[in-house]
């Protein structure tokens, strides 16, 4: 078996604990605010609202989902392992492919829910329900494989390293954000341009408005490499966790 | 039905924090005893598979402990760390690990769990509200929810006042009775006198001493004693002691005598009536550094 239900719930309490799913739901919140007021406000003679659904999807690309996976998922092993608690769940006779997946699920369908949900609302509310160039749906199946990833990314931190969050922040906003836009060949290795490259396949919007740097083919095998290295990593290490290290 | 550690030592690069440790659990009560920073918890850590060994096995019913979670269901451990999921009631967390064991009657293992440590009365409170000896209890009561037939505990004392500590000295000795193997850990000697039918006795990483309690105790007390004795003449008293085949040394010293005696109990008795005879008086006797790691630090090179 590789899914424990009663794990499951564990990680779901873990996982919203100590005000973290106050942090998380606000996070997804922000840009369904913002587009709901950007509706309200632009009269019809304003841009297309597709060009102004555009730096909503930059902040939801770029700062709300990898944030909502790195506070839930970089915590998921992290905080375990830094309390000590991590013995219980070891010192039981379930396997690590088990306890990896479980926690995987778990944190990964959180963090998708809140940040497709995040997308689609905001993406609906600007364009006014789902346009026929299926920008929203693009977008927010984007952002869906984009939460996935960043999830895998940072739970597989948080069992290697006992800065996970420092560390994941630096990904962020070292090599997707200063490196990605400069250096093209780091675009292969950027989770945020596999998001774009979905979003792009889907959408049939002029790419004035909206164009993706990554062949969407590149983006789904590449999305897949990553996901199944990181998982078969993250079993390895946890197989071979001791009790007082990490790192 | 035993639990094996054979040559077994863990370094880290340059430090040898267990170094070619040696010895078979058998069912009963074992303490494992010594200071801290000793290796114990290090031993423990490696008995229950949550380390692996840098040379040597560790095996249980002949199954390495590493890497093969299945011996779970038939070994519990109590680790020394107080933190528990906080967010959960004491009974919430019994649950919880019950559930994790797959237990076929999950309710009934878990009142005969609560039942066992004494813990019912509380069992409805959030863990975050705990005193530190029931935190303990209930850590025990999480991992001896499955019956183990092997329970290891690393300092489950620690925290506790005394009656709790007689109270699970008790529930202790009664699973040791039914048959279970029970390793507890401690840096007190009177402790694991108490509880134990063997004792181990690690000191430096090293298994310095193994046998009965009472060997164990005999071992301690016919040690060596060093007092630091004050009286109205030093010198006379000196010259006095220094006659008595139960002195080993007699040293002058400013703050006064300093003397190691080979048995603790005519020496006891010696000192008053030779000082009487002398007409000495005695202002101070204060026995030298008597704390564990002397005691012990005599057993190693012993």
């Amino acid at each position: 078996m590789l899914f424990n239900p009663v794990l499951a719930g564990l990680t779901l309490r873990q996982a919203l604990a100590k005000r973290r799913w106050m942090i998380v739901l606000l996070l997804a919140a922000v840009p369904v605010v913002m587009a709901t007021l950007i509706h309200l406000y632009n009269t019809a003679d304003d841009e297309p609202l597709q060009i102004v659904a555009i730096p909503i999807m930059t902040l939801i690309y770029t700062v709300i989902v990898p944030v909502i996976a790195l506070v839930l998922a970089s915590s998921s092993f992290g905080t375990e392992i830094e309390d000590g608690t991590v013995i219980y769940l070891l010192a039981k006779p379930i396997s690590r492919t088990e306890i990896v997946v479980t926690k995987l699920v778990v944190t990964a369908i959180i963090c998708i829910v809140l940040g497709a949900l995040s997308m689609l609302c905001a993406g609906m509310s600007l364009v006014r329900g789902l346009d026929p160039t299926r920008l929203v749906l693009g977008l927010t199946a984007g952002a869906a494989l984009g939460a996935f990833l960043y999830t895998v990314l940072f739970l597989a931190l948080g069992l290697v390293t006992k800065r996970g969050m420092l560390v994941g922040l630096t990904y962020l906003i070292v090599w997707e954000g200063a490196l990605g836009s400069i250096f093209q060949g780091t675009r292969v290795l950027s989770v945020r341009q596999y998001m774009l490259a979905v979003a792009d396949a889907i959408t049939t919007v002029a790419p004035e408005i909206f164009v993706a740097q990554l062949p969407a083919r590149t983006a789904y095998i590449m999305s897949a490499v990553v996901a199944v290295a990181v998982i078969t990593l993250c079993i390895t290490k946890l197989r071979k966790f001791e009790v007082g290290q990490t790192g | 039905m035993s639990v094996e550690l054979a040559h077994v030592s863990k370094w880290y690069g340059n430090i040898v924090a267990v170094n070619d440790v040696s010895f078979t659990l058998t069912p009963g009560v074992t303490g494992l005893l010594g200071p801290n920073g000793a290796g114990k918890s290090t031993i423990l850590h490696m008995l229950v598979g949550l380390l692996q060994p840098s040379s040597g096995t560790v095996t249980m019913h002949g199954v390495s402990t590493w890497q093969h979670p299945e011996i779970y269901r038939t070994l519990g451990f109590v680790p020394e760390s107080e933190s528990v999921y906080a967010f959960l009631t004491g009974v919430e967390l019994v649950r919880l690990n019950a559930r994790l064991q797959q237990l076929p009657d999950v309710e009934a293992a878990v009142k005969r769990a609560i039942d066992l440590v004494e813990m019912t009365a509380a069992q409805d409170r959030p863990v975050a509200t705990y005193s530190k000896g029931m935190r303990q209890r209930i850590k025990i009561a999480a991992m001896l929810v499955h019956s183990p037939t092997v329970l290891l505990l690393d300092e489950p004392f620690n925290g506790m006042d005394p009656k709790q500590r007689l109270q699970m000295m008790a529930v202790l000795r009664r699973l040791a009775d039914a048959g279970s193997t029970v390793l507890v850990s401690s840096h007190i000697l009177e402790e694991v006198d108490r509880l134990a039918d063997t004792v181990l006795v690690i000191i430096g990483g090293r298994l310095a001493a193994s046998g009965t309690s009472r060997m164990i105790r005999q071992l301690m007390t016919d040690r060596p004693h060093t007092f630091t004795v004050r009286t109205s003449d030093d010198r006379l008293i000196a010259s006095r002691l220094v006659q008595q085949a139960t002195t080993a040394s007699v040293e002058v010293t400013s703050a006064g005598l300093s003397i190691r005696t080979s048995d603790l109990g005519t020496f006891t008795r010696l000192l008053p009536s030779l000082a009487r005879e002398a007409s000495v008086s005695i202002l101070e006797v204060q026995p030298a550094d008597e704390s564990l790691e002397s005691v012990f630090s005599y057993l190693v090179q012993g």
